[in-house]
Order: structure tokens, then sequence, then C-alpha cells
């Protein structure tokens, strides 16, 4: 398939936009998934994977082919959204929005999520957990490890894709790994619900 | 594990549901219109481009044209050609008449026109304008008087007086004068008044090299001799 999708992305980038198109239909689970986790919001990642889709087809003219297409591929999904969630952070956040926020849940039903008293589904209160503990991890953690146990990249693509150094890219997926854990074990722990009331902000790490 | 391997642990808790088919093909289909309507604006911007610069190149052209057609109307072999050259070069060669009051320029003639005013730095110059009938003296003011005529002779005398005759005499002064003139070695002329009368001054070159200097009335025709 990625032979498959270099070669689409070489006819597309020559003009051929039923290739162009085909490229986004097959990968946008993919570039979907990036954005939703690296932003962990359900509509924000759809913002953010629009946008990475329309960067992709205006920019598919000039890609070369000197990497491969899904790495260049991950490189605008991840830009996007982290632009996103640049643009998040400046706009105020409606009133409304606060009680929406996954894993900004009462303290009744969080309480009762994780109680197991089976008013929650438990793939829901999976979903919520995951995406609280990715908010605790800074992005440059998140995106690393969203590449590398989401995306299955190797070290070497991460580093093309973040364009850093294997040595950091090895670095932020250790320490995002065990932040993340340590996130996932206190949001199933009991009375999490009480402790979750304020998701932390968005933050960069700063390791490099 | 090692942190060179894949944590399936966390890829599982990480791994997102599909899309549904109609969300994925609004996104394909808006990204898809995104990149034309970007197409067919490059293009626009293109056009626009080609067309910005081919008017630059037009203007640029245009202004190189004019820049040369005056640089060759204003030298011909060394000497002007154009009005305004002509006006110029009399300018510099204008020169009042010391001491005959004024030489100041009052009539239609391209000479006439930028001859100088009879003030104190113009005074004394000693290259009168050119007319159609040789150097143009422009107004001398009243000859009325023996000091004003002896002033004029002065002045003509220290004139540079050699510009050709051009034109008949009654083509240039309007009326013919009486008895008809030698224009043919008529140097210089111009105007004043003559106890209360419009005059005409005319300068001739004698074979001696002398000036006659001669003072031309109307109503009825009239020639003085000055000199």
């Amino acid at each position: 398939m990625r032979d498959d999708s270099d070669a689409l992305a070489a006819r597309a980038a020559g003009g051929d936009r039923r290739a162009l198109e085909t490229l986004l239909d097959r990968h946008a689970d993919r570039i979907h998934a990036v954005c939703r986790r690296v932003l962990a919001d359900r509509e924000d990642a759809l913002d953010a994977t629009q946008e990475a889709m329309i960067a992709i087809a205006r920019g598919i003219a000039r890609f070369d082919g000197r990497s491969a297409f899904t790495t260049w591929m991950y490189r605008v999904a991840t830009n996007a959204a982290l632009d996103e969630a640049r643009r998040k952070q400046r706009r105020p956040r409606p009133v409304d929005d606060v009680a929406d926020t996954p894993g900004r849940t009462s303290p009744s039903s969080s309480s009762g999520a994780s109680s197991g008293d089976g008013e929650f589904d438990a793939v829901v209160a999976d979903r919520l957990d995951i995406d609280n503990a990715l908010r605790t991890l800074p992005d440059d953690f998140r995106v690393a490890v969203v590449l590398r146990d989401l995306c299955d990249l190797d070290y070497a693509e991460i580093a093309d894709v973040l364009q850093i150094p294997p040595g950091t890219v090895r670095s932020r997926i250790s320490r995002g790994r065990a932040l993340l854990h340590d996130a996932l074990a206190d949001a199933t722990a009991p009375g999490a619900g009480e402790r979750n009331q304020d998701p932390p902000p968005v933050r960069r790490s700063g390791d490099d | 594990m090692t942190d060179d391997r894949r944590d399936d642990e966390l890829a599982a808790r990480l791994d997102v549901e599909p899309l549904d088919d109609l969300t994925r093909r609004r996104l394909v289909s808006r990204a898809m219109a995104e990149s034309a309507t970007d197409g067919a604006a490059a293009a626009h911007g293109r056009d626009r481009a080609m067309l910005t610069r081919l008017v630059a190149a037009a203007a640029v052209l245009l202004v190189l044209a004019v820049g040369v057609v005056g640089l060759l109307t204003t030298t011909d072999g060394g000497n002007d050609t154009t009005v305004a050259g002509r006006k110029a070069d009399q300018a510099a060669r204008a020169t009042p008449q010391a001491g005959s009051g004024s030489v100041a320029d009052q009539g239609a003639s391209a000479a006439a026109e930028v001859a100088p005013s009879a003030d104190a730095t113009t005074r004394g110059s000693t290259t009168p304008a050119t007319s159609a009938l040789g150097a143009d003296l422009g107004d001398v003011g009243d000859l009325s008087t023996a000091a004003a005529r002896r002033r004029l002779l002065d002045d003509i005398d220290a004139a540079t007086l050699a510009a050709p005759v051009t034109a008949d005499a009654a083509t240039a002064f309007g009326f013919a004068p009486c008895p008809p003139l030698n224009v043919s070695s008529l140097i210089a002329s111009g105007t004043a008044t003559f106890d209360g009368r419009p005059a005409t001054v005319v300068v001739n070159e004698r074979a001696d090299g002398s000036r006659r200097v001669r003072l031309l009335l109307r109503d009825p025709c009239e020639v003085r001799q000055l000199r």
C-alpha cells in the first residue's frame, strides 16, 4: 500500500485529480486518527483533519517523493493538529463548552463510571480516559507517542516527520509513555472523577 | 518491553474508529474543491501577473521611446531645432539696449517672447534676440528726444547684430515701409515711439561695415534717418 500510495502521490503531483482523490480517501482515517489523538477532542480533530487534507491537496504538487508519501502526510497532519491546538488555546472557550469537554465530567457521572455501576459504557469511559490522559502530556511527548504507538512509525520515520534527531524521538516516546501510563492509572483509580475536574492545559515539553 | 517496540496496550487504547462514509466523503470533497479553487486562483493570478509584467514592460518601453525622441529633438548636430531650443538660444543671445530705457519685447515673434525686460541686470548686453528681420531690438522706447536717440545709437554700436533676414519687410513689420527697405542688408529691428507715433527702428549694415539706423513712421509713412 505504501508503494501504491507513493505511485498515486506521484500521479497526483503531476495533476491527476482522480489519483489525489483516491489518495485522500484512502488516508483520511489515518489523518483523522493522528489529529484525534494529538488534540484529544473530536470536534477539533475533525477541523484539523479537514485542514490537513486541504493542505495535502494544495501541496501535493510540491511533493517531490524524496520521502514516503505517508511520512509527508503524517507531518502535514501533525502540523495541522498542533496548529489547531494553538488556535484553540487562543480562542475564548464558550461557557457551555466546559461541561461538554470530555474528561470534564460531572462528579456524579464520573464517580458512577469509576465505581463500575454500569451507567457508562466501558468503551466510552475508556475513550474519555485516554483523552484525559493524553491531555496531561506535553504536545511534543503526545505527538511522539501517537506517531509511534498509533501510527506504528519507527524512530527514524518519526524523526523525519518531526524533523528532530532520533535520540530526541526516543526520549520523548519514553517519557511520554511513562506519563501516559501514570495518567491512565490515575484515571481508573477510585475517586478519579473528583481529581479530574480540571483537565490540565496542553503543554509543550521543552525537552530539546 | 523496550522503547523501540510498539506498546500494544497503548496502541489499542489510542486506536480511533474509522470515519463514517459521509464524513470522509465530505472531508475529501471539500479538500478537492479547495485545491481546485486554489488552482483556478493560481492560474488567474498567473494571468494577472503576466498582464502586469506586460503592462510594466510596455510602460518602460514607452518611457524609453519618449526619452529617445526627446533627446533627438533637443539635439540635432549640436544645433537646437525645437521651438524651446530656439527660445532658449534667443534668450541666451538677447540683449537689452543700454541707455535706451527698454528693449523689452512686445511683439508677437518668438524672439520677442524671450527678449529680456529693461532691467539693470540685462542692460548693456550686446546680443539682441533675432527676428524675421534681423536681430530684435525689442521696444526701444520713446525716441522723441535727441538724448534717447543717441543712447539707442550707442547701444546699437555696442551690440552684436548679425542675424540674417528671413522675411520681407512688409511681412515682418505688418506694413509696407516707404520707401521700400533693402532687407538684404538689414541686421536688426525694433519698436519705438516718436512724438507719440508708433515707429519701427531698422538697422542696416553698409558695405563698409558701418550701420545705418532709420526710424520708420506710419500714418503718414515717413522715414527718419538716425544715422
